[in-house]
């Protein structure tokens, strides 16, 4: 013979002595009914205060541009000009030997060098000359390779550009384009 | 147990029935709304800034910091007139 099956139901809970509400009150002191009231003044300083810290943020980015000193760009050799042929990419490291960067010798004959940092999130950017691009394989940033300008994906900034100086058959990496 | 005090912050009091001064319900939704937007556009500043600075453009970002300032100060300023209590000079019948 089997049972049948009773619901489930939840037992009762007793009613708490006078002395226990007071003290869980005395640690969490909020009365339910102010505990969801925010008043539009209440809103008002939170917005001012808000305000106040989006001007903060803003004032630590302007002291920041101008305290900080631009590196001094060596001038540096790359490559020699037969190295690279046309249509092919040349990656080195300048300024620092942890910057990585790319000198490109393009199809027209012309020789541009970036910096291979991409400037949507850092990321490695290589040079693909079947599709005359540069290309972010993080996010799928794509770069014109030409000018470095942002085309396609993500990145909103071009890459840094290096300046190019070119001594006999010697290039040299000597600075920053602006 | 020390008193509860009695004033604006304290969280374990009623709220208050006693309406606002009258004229000042509808000004303080306008500050809010206006407060809201400008505060939108203090953080789109903060984002144009953020860019200026990662393209090593830091040197211009003083513009953008000074319009989120007035901005800050207008807040600031709209708070202060709510909080002020105008004296109303009336007419006595003579």
């Amino acid at each position: 013979m089997s049972q049948a099956r009773q619901p489930f139901r939840t037992p009762p809970v007793p009613e708490p002595p006078e002395g226990q509400i007071k003290h869980w009150g005395a640690e969490f002191p909020y009365h339910w009914d102010v505990d969801d009231l925010v008043s539009r003044r209440e809103l008002l300083h939170f917005a001012v205060y808000t305000s106040g810290a989006l001007f903060s943020a803003t004032a630590i980015l302007t002291v920041l541009g101008l305290v900080e000193t631009p590196r001094p760009a060596p001038t540096v050799p790359i490559a020699r000009v037969g190295q690279v042929p046309p249509g092919q990419a040349f990656y080195f490291t300048y300024p620092g030997p942890e910057d990585q960067a790319m000198l490109l010798h393009l199809p027209g004959g012309q020789f541009v060098a970036y910096s291979q940092k991409c400037t949507h999130l850092s990321c490695a950017v290589y040079y693909q000359p079947e599709d005359a691009r540069l290309f972010c394989p993080c996010h799928e940033g794509v770069f014109d390779p030409t000018t470095g300008d942002p085309i396609a994906g993500p990145p909103r900034r071009r890459l840094p550009r290096i300046l190019l100086r070119r001594q006999g058959d010697l290039l040299y990496a000597a600075g920053w384009l602006a | 147990m020390p008193a509860p005090t009695a004033d604006r912050w304290d969280r374990t009091a009623r709220p208050s029935t006693e309406p606002p001064p009258v004229g000042q319900g509808p000004l303080v939704t306008a500050a809010l709304a206006i407060g809201l937007l400008l505060m939108a556009g203090q953080l789109w500043l903060l984002t144009v800034a953020l860019d200026r600075y990662l393209a090593g453009q830091g040197g211009e970002v003083w513009r953008l910091a000074v319009v989120s300032g007035l901005i800050f100060l207008g807040g600031l300023g709209m708070l202060w007139l709510l909080h002020r209590r105008p004296r109303i000079h009336g007419t006595t019948a003579q």
